[in-house]
């Protein structure tokens, strides 16, 4: 019992040192992961000469081209090993399973200034199972995040907040009443016009989309601290859940293969238990049948 | 059995021939069992539904200029087993049907399969999972089936199959 009571105090500490850092840290909102699309309702508030427009944004190249190579994921695999100079964003637009019981999942990459050879080099580096819609940008990953961070490290009274989106070429920046055109100005000029200017970038959220990006900073601190401590919580939490309820997740499928909670099942053995669940009515239902059958004949 | 296999079955059927009504039963009974099981949950109830059907079937085929007959009995038995659970429960309606979901076993030491899995999910996904894999329906037809549009068909079959694969990997219940 007192174990137990000293771990719900370490859980309470941790959730309000959570809770100030989040405090802290205004911008740290995470965008749901089922928005529509992006930018097209966002209106930025921006000089009309120079302010962003869906021109110079996601031309679609092609649809539905299936990968050759291995990574499922490039989002994650470029996050880890760098965004090629040539690939503006990358995410996962949704995804189906096939009538053969293979899922497969929709990537939208945009590529500046896109040509064949770029497009077969992507498709080498992805699975079968991502199809790819190509979409011609004009600003590259690397370039956006500079700015982004550039904007960032600027932030003050009148440059309030950015965010730099993962499901196309912009970066917004919320800019105080007034200032508006003067810095969109700027931005543009100084960077491209992937940056757009808005004095309410929580409005803007409404209409960003999957992707929305946060940054908290460039602190390493900032950055790892709130991926431990959601660790260690959620680590105490799950060794007291099953400590309490003694719980061993063991299942069994309609025949007879028992699954241990600590084997993975991918999507394609759930279909595959479904299938095998199906059942069967019992032999008295078909003479049944018959019978009532020949009844209404007579 | 493809949908030409059974326009020729249910032609002969037509013609009073038992033997083909025999085969036609035995490729169909599962998943429409499996389907009127899975909409009622009540083994009696979906024994009556598949009798129904067959019944049906036998004496009043579907006319030869229905393209797709396979829908079409899966329609039936789709029908007859929401008017089953509307007999059941008349006082709770249709959409609180389609949509409640089965409450879990209180058990959780229990050995648990599948079927159990399925009881977690809302009856409407739990229908569209077990026409899409036992019916061997496509996406476009069970949305005429069930009468809902097919991007909600294919975003809920998505969900139920994300649930159950987190449900089966021992996620939660």
């Amino acid at each position: 019992m007192k174990k137990v009571a000293f771990v719900l105090v370490i859980i309470m500490l941790v959730g309000m040192s959570m809770t100030t850092y989040a405090q802290g840290e205004p911008e740290a909102d995470v965008f749901a992961t089922d928005r529509p699309t992006p930018v097209e309702n966002a209106d930025p508030i921006t000089d009309a000469n120079i302010s962003f427009t869906e021109d110079v944004n996601i031309h679609r190249l092609s649809d539905g081209e299936t990968g050759r190579g291995t990574i499922d994921t490039p989002d994650k695999y470029w996050a880890t090993n760098g965004y090629p100079d040539n690939i503006s964003f990358a995410y996962e637009a949704g995804g189906e399973m096939l009538e053969n019981g293979t899922s497969v999942a929709y990537w939208e990459i945009g590529i500046v200034n896109a040509d064949e050879a770029s497009k077969n080099e992507i498709l080498d580096l992805l699975s079968p199972n991502c199809l790819i819609t190509f979409r011609d940008c004009t600003y590259s990953y690397k370039q956006r995040e500079a700015a982004f961070n550039e904007i960032y490290a600027s932030r003050d009274a009148i440059v309030r907040d950015v965010q730099m989106l993962l499901n196309s070429e912009v970066v917004f920046v919320e800019i105080a009443d007034g200032y508006e055109k003067e810095y969109a100005r700027k931005y543009v000029e100084q960077y491209g016009a992937f940056v757009v200017v808005t004095n309410d970038i929580a409005a803007a959220d409404d209409a960003i989309a999957a992707g929305g990006l946060d940054k908290g900073g460039n602190n390493p601190f900032d950055f790892w601290f709130f991926p431990i401590c959601l660790f260690l919580l959620v680590g105490m939490v799950t060794v007291i859940f099953f400590n309490r309820n003694r719980f061993i997740p063991v299942m069994q499928t309609n025949n007879g293969n028992v699954i241990t909670g600590s084997t993975p099942i991918s999507r394609k053995q759930t279909v595959s238990a479904i299938k095998n669940s199906a059942i069967t009515p019992s032999n008295d239902v078909f003479n049944s049948i018959v019978k009532r059958v020949d009844d209404l004949r007579k | 059995m493809n949908n030409l296999e059974l326009t020729d079955k249910l032609n002969a059927i037509r013609n009073g021939d038992k033997i083909a009504f025999e085969e036609l039963y035995t490729d169909l009974q599962t998943p429409i069992y499996t389907i009127a099981y899975r909409i009622t949950w009540d083994v009696s109830s979906s024994e009556d539904i598949l009798q129904e059907v067959f019944i049906k079937l036998f004496l009043s085929p579907p006319k030869s200029t229905i393209k797709n007959p396979r829908a079409y009995i899966f329609q039936m038995a789709h029908n007859l087993a929401i008017d089953s659970t509307r007999t059941q429960a008349r006082h709770i309606s249709l959409e609180e049907i389609e949509n409640s979901a089965h409450q879990p076993l209180d058990d959780l030491s229990l050995r648990m399969d599948i079927e159990t899995a399925l009881k977690t999910l809302p009856t409407q996904e739990c229908e569209i999972v077990t026409l899409h894999i036992i019916g061997e329906l496509k996406f476009r037809e069970i949305s005429e089936i069930m009468k809902i549009p097919l991007g909600t068909v294919i975003w809920k079959y998505q969900k139920a199959i994300s649930k159950l694969q987190k449900i089966i990997t021992g996620g939660s219940l």
